[in-house]
């Protein structure tokens, strides 16, 4: 009489089976607990049954013109890179003249205090806005659904 | 099962002629995965038109970051984790509540099931069971639903989906395996018995 292998050490080796991705080892494994085991043959009958279910289900697609504006959407934003680039380059370098003015200007102490309280005023707002995101992106992780699946 | 213009399963990136690189080939890319993709992103977020909006950005960022992209491998299990970890931004990002509302507009917004020209009786019933077996898969949790949409739809073989979700393929089959033991509860509990 043959043994046969446990139901359990065998059952997530059937989807493999169905989907013909097994090595050929696991494969006859698999085919002699089968043809022994009537529960598990009736699993994968099961399962080939799903694929023929989910074959059924047909897919439209978007009309044409949908697509059409979304490529043209998708292919202008592609463009964009380039213009990101410059306007990226640009703008460090004018942070660094209106630093660079500024800098001047605080030395030349008559109008140094009006340009520092405006300093203070931005650099207050980027605190304030900083903490901000940050206490929301804290609580969202905390109450996150999905943390625990893996990107 | 048929997938619209979708290219076999498997196949390596388009690198164009003369093996160009992905910017040049990207249109070409674009239309032969835009299906793929739309239909992987209803199935996440289980609305169209965000799926829309979901597959245009995934496009963008994979286009930003083709210089990354080994182009002996393929092009759908990259492109896929783009897609995919856009869709759970998105998913997190909702402020509906999150298991019942959004169940009940996964289960309204699949995909349009076409009418077949089988004769209208035949026709209607298909397409009636077409949609409880769709309500059935929507009903899953997202891990769920997107093994089932790689494997039963898509025709992704383990090692594609193992690319395209980062779990070994020792998991992708026991999640496999998983989804669907829980699929068959949920066709049973809609009167699609197996």
């Amino acid at each position: 009489m043959i043994d046969v292998e446990p139901c359990e050490s065998l059952e997530v080796l059937l989807s493999g089976f169905v989907d013909g991705e097994l090595s050929g080892v696991d494969r006859e494994r698999v085919r002699q607990h089968l043809d022994e085991c009537h529960r598990c043959a009736l699993k994968v009958i099961a399962m080939n049954e799903i694929k023929r279910e989910t074959a059924h289900i047909q897919f439209q697609d978007p009309p044409p013109e949908q697509w059409n504006e979304h490529s043209k959407g998708l292919f202008e934003a592609t463009g964009r890179g380039v213009a990101w680039i410059l306007y990226l380059v640009g703008g460090v370098l004018y942070l660094v003249l209106v630093a660079s003015a500024l800098w001047g200007a605080i030395v030349d102490r008559e109008a140094g205090w009006k340009l520092a309280l405006a300093g203070l005023l931005i650099l207050a707002g980027t605190v304030s806005l900083f903490v901000a995101v940050l206490s929301q992106r804290l609580k969202a992780r905390r109450t996150d659904r999905y943390r625990d699946i893996v990107r | 099962m048929a997938v619209s213009s979708s290219p076999p399963p498997g196949t390596p990136l388009d690198t164009a002629q003369g093996g160009q690189s992905v910017q040049s080939g990207f249109e070409s890319v674009y239309r032969r995965y835009r299906s793929r993709a739309f239909h992987s992103a209803c199935a996440l977020v289980g609305d169209r038109e965000e799926a829309m909006e979901l597959v245009h950005e995934a496009f963008l960022r994979a286009y930003q970051a083709s210089d990354r992209f080994d182009p002996r491998r393929e092009f759908y299990p990259w492109f896929h984790r783009i897609l995919r970890n856009l869709c759970l931004n998105r998913l997190r990002s909702r402020k509906r509540n999150p298991v019942k509302e959004s169940l009940d507009r996964r289960e309204e917004q699949g995909p349009s099931i076409p009418s077949r020209d089988l004769g209208p009786l035949l026709a209607a019933d298909l397409e009636e069971r077409g949609r409880r077996v769709w309500q059935a898969i929507m009903s899953l949790s997202m891990e769920d639903r997107e093994i089932i949409m790689l494997r039963e739809f898509h025709g992704l073989r383990y090692r594609a989906i193992s690319d395209s979700t980062g779990c070994p393929v020792g998991t992708v089959m026991s999640r496999l395996h998983a989804a669907r033991k829980r699929l068959r509860a949920a066709l049973e509990k809609r009167g699609i018995s197996l």
